[in-house]
């Protein structure tokens, strides 16, 4: 199975979600992260950013009104 | 555990030499110096920094003005503070003033004061990095420059000094009407 | 956790530590009230702002009364040699004390036996004496003045008093060169931030960044604006910027917050600490170059 790096980016204001994702996205290289968030802002940018740095990106809305984006490289 | 853990003795590092005459002199200077609560330590000064007698006192050369203050105070004399570092350049007296309009800043290495013209009051008091600046900071501000206290006579360290210089620099502008 | 550590100029307070919260005008730590005015009182608000404008934990401030004796900076000294190991912060900034190099060097020994080496920051006089204990090179950021720089390019200097003339220089123009010489002379931090009427941003000698816009000259003069740097660097630093982006946004914001305050000399370094939440929600993502959609929300 898989290791799945998690950020919790929940509360965090912008930039934080993004940066967060940048830093461990850019170690990881390749992989599977996943990144909670809690605001379309923080959803928009986290999944532009790593698009543009060439990570696949799904979204899965939780129920609480919170998403789980999935990148995959 | 903290109980068995050994409490390093640390090697002072002070920096500066206060140099004497007599050893009766550096004797009677390290005492005051300790009993007033400052960490110093008496040293054979190196050939090329002896001024005169055999026995120095080792201090924090960051400590030196409060320290000249305390001598002079207990009315010891001494010959001269030094730094150890014999290639150490001499205490720095460069001053360079900025005219702000309403205000004048005057600045003495590493440390500024700021004036209104019109009043003489100190506005504000920027720089340095030893622990009597904020303490400058507090007691000059808001104080007209010909009522507020000297910050050699107030402050500890070189910070303190140099502090002063810019203060002394402000109040001949000041007299002379802040022509720069 | 983030440890921000300095000196305040109230008489007799004891070590007090605790997370750090705004009450008014003051800080409050330990319920102690710590006046926000220039030195650490500054650089604490600073990192406060900004820690709580991102939602992150608050700084964990270690503060003593000290009005230059040195008795309070050496009990901070002492503390935090015997107790940074088992804290283990991930930052650590060292601002106003009295400088004392056989403690800064028992400081660093004590700190290399954390279990993940902390982000080392240095400002003030904790700078002044971590370069007078050769000990400059590990330390990750200083953020020097125009002088300070001169400082820690001159070999022998152990305080900014004893600089050589012909390194002395009060404009920054020669911040650059100056940054050379210190890194040559084991004089400088990994990086530096050099604050003038240009901040530089230099990493191992060589200039990464210059910000000079917007230029606001009445800073220089206003008691207690290096300061903030330093906080805001340390709060970003801490936030997982890397060290050259935290340093240059901190120029940024710095800046920002003085246009923003509308300061001249005379104002008071709260006034621009007071505006950091609306340059951070004005300007944060687009200096930090990750945002493509400005946070409302």
């Amino acid at each position: 199975m898989t290791d799945i790096k998690t950020v919790d980016a929940r509360g965090l204001s912008c930039p934080q979600p993004p940066m967060l994702t940048r830093q461990v996205i850019q170690k990881l290289d390749k992989g599977t992260v996943e990144v909670l968030v809690d605001s379309g802002t923080a959803r928009e940018n986290v999944s532009r950013l790593a698009k543009s740095m060439g990570w696949a990106v799904t979204i899965e809305e939780q129920a609480d009104g919170s998403a789980r984006i999935i990148l995959k490289k | 555990m903290a109980f068995f853990k050994r409490q390093q003795k640390v090697k002072f590092e002070g920096g500066g030499l206060v140099l004497f005459q007599e050893v009766s002199q550096a004797m009677a200077a390290e005492k005051i110096l300790k009993a007033a609560g400052y960490t110093v330590r008496l040293v054979a000064p190196p050939a090329e920094l002896r001024k005169g007698c055999d026995l120095a006192v080792e201090i924090n050369l960051v400590e030196q003005p409060g320290i000249e203050r305390l001598l002079k105070e207990k009315d010891l004399a001494y010959v001269s503070i030094d730094p150890i570092k014999i290639k150490t350049a001499p205490l720095l007296d460069i001053v360079k003033v900025t005219d702000f309009g309403e205000w004048i800043m005057v600045k003495a290495g590493n440390m500024k004061i700021t004036y209104e013209k019109s009043s003489g009051v100190i506005v504000n008091v920027s720089g340095g990095g030893c622990p009597d600046i904020p303490y400058l900071h507090a007691e000059l501000i808001d104080r007209r420059l010909d009522e507020a206290q000297r910050p050699k006579d107030l402050g500890y360290t070189l910070c303190a000094l140099n502090l002063d210089r810019a203060f002394d620099e402000c109040l001949t502008l000041h007299a002379r009407g802040d022509k720069t | 956790m983030m440890i921000v550590a300095g000196t305040v100029p109230i008489k007799d307070m004891p070590l007090t530590m605790g997370t750090v919260a705004l009450d008014g005008d003051f800080l409050t730590v330990d319920s102690k009230k710590i006046p926000r005015t220039q030195g650490t009182g500054a650089m604490v608000s600073a990192a406060l702002a900004t820690t709580s404008y991102l939602g992150l934990e608050a700084p964990y401030a270690m503060l003593v009364g000290d009005k230059g004796e040195g008795k309070g900076s050496r009990q901070l000294y002492q503390y935090l040699i015997d107790h940074v190991a088992e804290l283990s912060p991930s930052v650590i900034t060292l601002h106003y004390w009295l400088p004392d190099m056989g403690q800064t060097r028992q400081l660093c020994a004590a700190i290399e036996k954390c279990e993940k080496r902390p982000i080392m920051i240095a400002d003030a006089a904790s700078m002044y004496s971590a370069k007078g204990a050769g000990l400059a090179e590990t330390f990750d950021i200083f953020t020097p003045d125009a002088t300070e720089i001169a400082f820690l390019a001159d070999p022998e200097a152990t305080h900014p008093a004893y600089i050589f003339k012909h390194l002395f220089e009060t404009d920054g123009s020669r911040a650059p060169e100056l940054a050379e010489t210190a890194y040559a002379n084991h004089g400088a931090a990994r990086l530096l931030l050099v604050k003038g009427a240009v901040d530089y941003v230099i990493k191992e000698g060589k200039v990464l960044a210059t910000i000079n816009e917007p230029n606001v000259p009445a800073l220089e003069p206003i008691g207690g604006t290096g300061d903030t740097i330093t906080g805001l660097i340390s709060a970003l630093t801490y936030a997982e910027l890397e060290p050259h982006e935290a340093a240059i946004i901190a120029a940024k914001a710095n800046r920002m917050a003085g246009r923003y305050a509308k300061v001249t000399p005379a104002t008071r370094v709260r006034q621009i600490i007071a505006q950091f939440p609306s340059v951070f929600k004005d300007y944060l993502c687009q200096w930090s170059d990750v945002c493509c959609v400005k946070g409302a929300d």
